[in-house]
């Protein structure tokens, strides 16, 4: 049995790679392959770069009908259908309130409202004919933090299923794992939900055979065991901050849906709309107390 | 930061640094230097050749140093002898001959400042004449002034210091470890390159003074760019491939300042080392956008010497990953942690570069080797290791030079070989 490892930084984080029985060349070009692939995709999607395409679009199409990429607009379209699905808790339109730019602000009520009523995915219009995307909020800005990398994942695994590999697990940013096949030594690849406050302590144990999970989180916990909130998770619907200590951990056999999910759940268990698919699907959260105990909820 | 401040974190650093393996043995004269002296000194009488403008660098670092005394001063050009003297307090006797200067018995050792034609003449007089010798680089010339030189330090057990002050700046030294170490993998290049935007002139009061005072645009004092910046990261890459090149070819002109020089204003060299590594190598005065760097890559990573940063080829992996890649081997079936956010290279540390030495410190080595060369004169302790590093370093920039003028490879001479 061969086991080969790759590493590489993509997309402000890392991607971690084994696979099972490939051979190390093999094992080289599809790291090649796949870093290439990512930064193809950072190239569209990322917000930090002011000359990607979704920055460009998010500055330009405010009032004008902007031509985008087939993937851009597959993507915009994805993330209108599960704004639909999530009952408007997934709403990536909103990233002037919820994404990057909120981090550490704190504003008035009134510019909340402000932003609420002014932003969202649900003032993006889409020509299907012509792909072009308009805003029609001054405000909309799509921010690709709550789906970029479940996007990225899916790519990773449309790569690989077309190379034929079927033993592999892939960490990304290690709050995003997708497992095709199984563990050499068992029946399914073991993850463990850690407690964020003991790290090496399992708060959920999840078996995965050929799916992804995707985790969410409202903070991290510091070196001196202090839980930190991000600051930048917030209902769109309200603008209020989810900021208690808690993860949201989703498991589905498509990893973009993965990572919508668990973004979304992480604000309201409830989000789903009635008719949403289950099957096949696992979502829990880990919710902390302010003695740093665990619960685990099991939300389907 | 004052010299005082700065030497107490060098010392601090570079007691750690050279307690690695690599520098502790290959560098033992840093080693002592960094077990503090303390504050009382032996004094060391030194001479001055050649008060110009590095003599007058090197002066403003002798005066911040304790225990070392420049009691005479030596220039043949009236100006430079009076700075110099004025920078000793005016207490310094003044020589315009070198030799006379060789004569009082009364000084430790010499401090050669002058123009490169002259170095190996004044280094094998004055270590002839029963004195310890710092010279500034590059060691010579020619190939054959460089043995010489080498040659008259072993004759007269005499310590013959060449000018490469990297080998005494921290951060270079923090390095070095960090290379031998193994953190880049094996080094297969190492690119340099020194660029700057002036015409590397100086103010000439009179048109007969043109050639004396800008003597490094002549190739009858001087070699250029290759001696008088090459060098430098020529050394730095020898010593990081603890080797030489064996061959060396390239290109060079005059492209820019067509102003009557002859050295050339531009140079481009490649360097081959026995492993088949290579320096590539370029030195410009005409444009300074990149500024100076040596860049040594193996297989793990980058490092960036002049600015202190080092890339990793690969992030830190995910953790629990090796232990489950180990776990696989052992045959154990043990999950792999999940974390909640997303992990993100610190401040994007790791993926922009990581600072290898977290103090800046004001002094480039300079003053360091200063200390250093008045430490081994009161230990009576020459260094061989770091002598061949310049001898190697100044004939490698020297061939660079001919294979630019015949426009051939040029092999390492077997005779020039220690």
């Amino acid at each position: 049995m061969n086991t080969e490892y790759r590493n590489f930084f993509s997309m402000g984080t890392r991607l971690d790679a084994v696979f099972i029985n490939i051979g190390d060349e093999k094992a080289d070009i599809l790291a090649t392959r796949l870093s290439n692939e990512l930064d193809k995709l950072e190239n569209i999607l990322s917000n930090y770069k002011a000359d990607s395409e979704l920055s460009i679009l998010n500055r330009t199409a405010y009032g004008n009908d902007i031509d985008v990429s087939p993937c851009l607009f597959d993507t915009i379209t994805l993330c209108i259908d599960y704004y639909g699905m999530t009952n408007g808790v997934f709403d990536p339109g909103k990233g002037k309130l919820t994404g990057s730019d909120s981090r550490k602000k704190r504003r008035k009520e009134s510019e909340i409202y402000f932003l609420i009523e002014s932003s969202g995915i649900g003032l993006v219009e889409l020509n299907k004919s012509r792909k072009t995307v308009r805003y029609h909020g001054e405000n909309v800005k799509i921010d690709s933090g709550g789906f970029g990398k479940g996007l990225a994942i899916k790519r990773v695994k449309e790569i690989l299923v077309s190379e034929g590999i079927n033993n592999a697990l892939i960490s990304f940013g290690e709050s995003s794992v997708l497992a095709l096949g199984a563990h050499p030594h068992g029946n399914h690849w073991p993850i463990a939900v850690t407690d964020i406050y003991k790290k090496q302590s399992v708060a959920r144990l999840a078996g995965l055979t050929n799916k992804s999970i995707s985790t969410s989180g409202t903070g991290f916990v510091n070196d001196k065991g202090i839980f930190t909130p991000s600051y930048n998770v917030f209902d769109p619907r309200t603008g209020e901050s989810v900021d208690e200590p808690r993860t949201v951990s989703v498991i589905s056999d498509d990893p973009l849906e993965a990572e919508i999910l668990s973004t979304s759940l992480l604000i309201d268990f409830d989000c789903l709309a009635g008719g949403f698919d289950r099957s096949g699907k696992e979502a829990f959260a880990v919710i902390y107390d302010l003695r740093k105990n665990f619960v685990v909820t099991e939300i389907f | 930061m004052t010299y005082k401040q700065s030497r107490r974190i060098f010392l601090q650093k570079t007691a750690l640094i050279t307690g690695g393996l690599f520098l502790g043995s290959h560098l033992p004269d840093l080693r002592t230097l960094a077990a503090d002296q303390g504050e009382t000194t032996e004094e060391v009488k030194l001479g001055l050749i050649g008060s110009g403008s590095r003599g007058q660098y090197l002066m403003d670092h002798l005066n911040l140093i304790p225990g070392i005394e420049v009691v005479a001063v030596c220039d043949n050009y009236q100006p430079n002898l009076t700075m110099g003297v004025q920078k000793t307090g005016g207490k310094a006797e003044a020589f315009t001959d070198y030799r006379k200067l060789l004569e009082r018995r009364d000084i430790d050792g010499v401090i050669i400042a002058t123009p490169l034609h002259l170095h190996s003449l004044m280094s094998v007089d004055a270590l002839q004449a029963g004195l310890h010798v710092f010279c500034e680089k590059a060691m010579a010339k020619t190939p054959r002034e460089c043995l010489d030189m080498y040659k008259t330090q072993l004759q007269t057990g005499k310590i013959l210091l060449i000018g490469h002050q990297r080998m005494f700046n921290p951060r270079y030294l923090k390095a070095f470890e960090m290379i031998n170490s193994g953190q880049l993998g094996d080094i297969t290049q190492i690119r340099a390159y020194w660029h700057r935007n002036n015409d590397w002139r100086r103010a000439v009061p009179e048109p007969g003074l043109e050639r004396k005072i800008n003597w490094r645009l002549y190739w009858e004092y001087s070699e250029g760019l290759m001696t008088e910046l090459g060098s430098h990261q020529i050394q730095v890459a020898n010593f990081i491939k603890k080797d030489f090149p064996r061959r060396v070819a390239g290109t060079g002109s005059i492209n820019y300042w067509h102003d009557g020089r002859e050295v050339f204003d531009n140079v481009n060299l490649v360097y081959e080392y026995p492993d088949g590594s290579t320096l590539i190598y370029d030195s410009m005065i005409s444009n300074a956008h990149y500024g100076l760097e040596e860049q040594v890559m193996g297989p793990k990573g980058t490092m960036e010497l002049e600015t202190g940063k080092m890339y990793s080829e690969n992030p830190p992996p995910a953790p629990g990953i090796l232990q489950l890649l180990n776990n696989i081997e052992h045959k154990i079936f043990d999950p792999l942690p999940l974390g909640g956010k997303s992990w993100v290279p610190e401040t994007a540390r790791e993926a922009k570069g990581e600072y290898i030495y977290e103090v800046d410190l004001e002094d480039d080595g300079t003053a360091l080797e200063m200390e250093g060369f008045a430490q081994m004169i009161r230990e009576n302790r020459h260094s061989d290791i770091l002598l061949r590093e310049a001898y190697y370093g100044a004939i490698a920039a020297l061939l660079g030079n001919e294979a630019i003028k015949k426009g051939e490879m040029i092999t390492f001479p077997e005779e020039y070989i220690l």
